[in-house]
């Protein structure tokens, strides 16, 4: 379906084969609404994936940095119970 | 999609290691994970919650999925607080919401710090021991 080539430059190369382009061709146009070159699709939905591990280290590193709020959250426990 | 409970980020103000562990574990994946619209009603309801923290919430809420609390999600609750009641347990309104979204929204999970939500019938249900 496909190979993978490092060039000199330490760039990686990712062959595709006919039918597995036109399948990712097809997705694009499914999530997309419109026809996307190959490569724009693919280089998407990597952008997309990197800002959504950027997004979750960034919160894991707020909460780490974050001290206890036992008075903050004892509130929100007690209201919560008050009906 | 797991939706993480009220009590979840409760635990997680308060310090408690099992909580705060396991949140961390969940926020690897913050697009597989919802709240229902009534814990951020929880949440920001509290009158001296501190800055960072509703930085930090805010920030959760922005991540995540939040689960509107309609009508379908609403009688979906009160049925689970009604089959609780028949089995002797009760179901708070704001737990019987956070269930009912979880339901109609056809969650995986919920996780929870909350005992109450282990009586639940018809919902996969992780309770995280304080700790």
């Amino acid at each position: 379906m496909q190979r993978m080539a490092a060039k000199k430059t330490g760039d990686l190369t990712i062959r595709l084969d006919r039918k597995t382009r036109a399948r990712i061709d097809r997705l694009a146009e499914r999530r997309l609404g419109r026809k996307r070159s190959t490569g724009t699709f693919l280089k998407m939905l990597a952008l997309s994936a990197l800002e959504r591990e950027e997004r979750a280290a960034g919160l894991r590193t707020m909460l780490r940095k974050l001290p206890p709020d036992p008075e903050g959250a004892e509130e929100i426990a007690r209201r919560r119970r008050e009906e | 999609m797991t939706l993480i409970d009220t009590s979840i980020l409760v635990d997680v103000q308060r310090g408690r290691h099992a909580a705060r562990q396991r949140l961390d574990e969940l926020l690897r994946r913050p697009e597989d994970l919802a709240v229902s619209a009534m814990t951020v009603l929880e949440v920001f309801a509290a009158p001296r919650l501190s800055a960072a923290w509703s930085r930090f919430f805010r920030s959760v809420f922005a991540a995540v999925e939040i689960l509107d609390l309609d009508a379908p999600a609403a009688e979906e609750g009160a049925r689970l607080a009604r089959d609780m009641a028949r089995r002797g347990h009760r179901l708070h309104s704001a737990d019987a919401a956070i269930a009912g979204c979880a339901v109609r929204a056809g969650a995986a999970l919920v996780v929870t710090a909350d005992a109450d939500f282990t009586e639940l019938r018809g919902l996969r249900v992780e309770y995280v021991q304080p700790s």
